[in-house]
């Protein structure tokens, strides 16, 4: 790969994390997300890995696009996407210790051989996921299908929270009304008392 | 100047201490989610460049086959953690993990 494309690249992607790790409003970290996930793919595709490239963009993009439809299905999960601040408390702290922990995995790339492991195969991907690595692969689909299915379960709106809920704004409904009641039966006694008096006044 | 595994590496640790700083600082479960999935970013980038550029013989498919199970149980992952967000949130009305922590859901 030329080293123009890669640092360009690079940058792109330190760019792209960082503000989805850091930008306040989580629309912009959401297409800040996608857009790494894009220049990842680009990445891995010009590094010669084409079939991680295609995996890395449907995988985030789907998952994104279909977090954000249901975000976006009714006006429930309003708040959850509300502004954070631009700096947390105890930033620092946070800072340091991630600083930290990239540095011990720099180390330990860094003492690591080049040869990390050793094998002469050309096989591309699809074709070892096809043919050789079958049970993997249906592993992998397997825990993917899990995950989402446990996700539809887990994000799913049961009969009774339908139930609860319906009852809890019917209650504040009943709650809203009797206190306009209590304020008008106020308004009308204060009014009935300032006629009274002017009345006796006038006799 | 030819890209090799070494320049992966420092990419790939800085992908990582970028999705740490945020998993930590983030107080909203769907920017934590985000975060985590930028931090997972790291071993994809890091395997891929190791593979493809890597001195010694590497063996691509191998590289890759780990690259893509690790975006697969990411995208698991994330999924499983967006709905637990959903669901928190419908519980108890809060964004702040700090506060969840402490809400009787």
């Amino acid at each position: 790969m030329n080293s123009i494309t890669f640092y360009l690249l690079a940058a792109l992607v330190v760019a792209g994390s960082g503000a989805v790790v850091v930008v306040p409003r989580l629309r912009d970290a959401a297409i800040a997300l996608v857009a790494t996930a894009v220049v990842i793919a680009v990445l891995s595709a010009a590094a010669g890995a084409d079939a991680v490239a295609v995996t890395e963009f449907v995988i985030v993009f789907g998952s994104v696009a279909g977090a954000w439809a249901v975000l976006r299905r009714d006006g429930r999960y309003r708040g959850l996407a509300m502004r954070a601040r631009w700096a947390p408390q105890r930033w620092w702290l946070a800072l340091v210790v991630a600083a930290l922990l990239g540095l011990l995995v720099l180390t330990v790339f860094a003492v690591s051989s080049d040869a990390w492991h050793i094998g002469t195969g050309t096989a591309t991907l699809t074709s070892v996921l096809h043919y050789r690595a079958v049970y993997a692969f249906m592993l992998a689909v397997l825990l993917a299908a899990v995950g989402i299915g446990a996700a539809l379960l887990l994000g799913r709106i049961s009969h009774d929270e339908r139930e609860t809920d319906r009852a809890v704004e019917s209650r504040r409904q009943r709650e809203e009304r009797e206190r306009r009641r209590r304020e008008d039966r106020d308004a009308a006694r204060r009014q009935r008392g300032g006629s009274a008096r002017t009345g006796e006044r006038e006799a | 100047m030819n890209v090799g595994p070494g320049h992966f590496a420092v990419l790939s640790a800085i992908v990582f201490a970028l999705g740490l700083y945020g998993v930590l600082a983030r107080r909203n479960p769907l920017g934590v989610v985000m975060s985590l999935w930028v931090l997972f970013s790291a071993p994809v980038i890091a395997l891929v460049g190791f593979t493809h550029t890597g001195r010694g013989g590497a063996q691509p498919p191998v590289g890759d086959a780990l690259a893509f199970f690790t975006i697969v149980a990411v995208a698991a992952e994330g999924v499983l953690g967006i709905a637990l967000a959903l669901l928190l949130w419908r519980r108890s009305h809060s964004a702040d993990s700090d506060e969840l922590a402490e809400a009787d859901v």
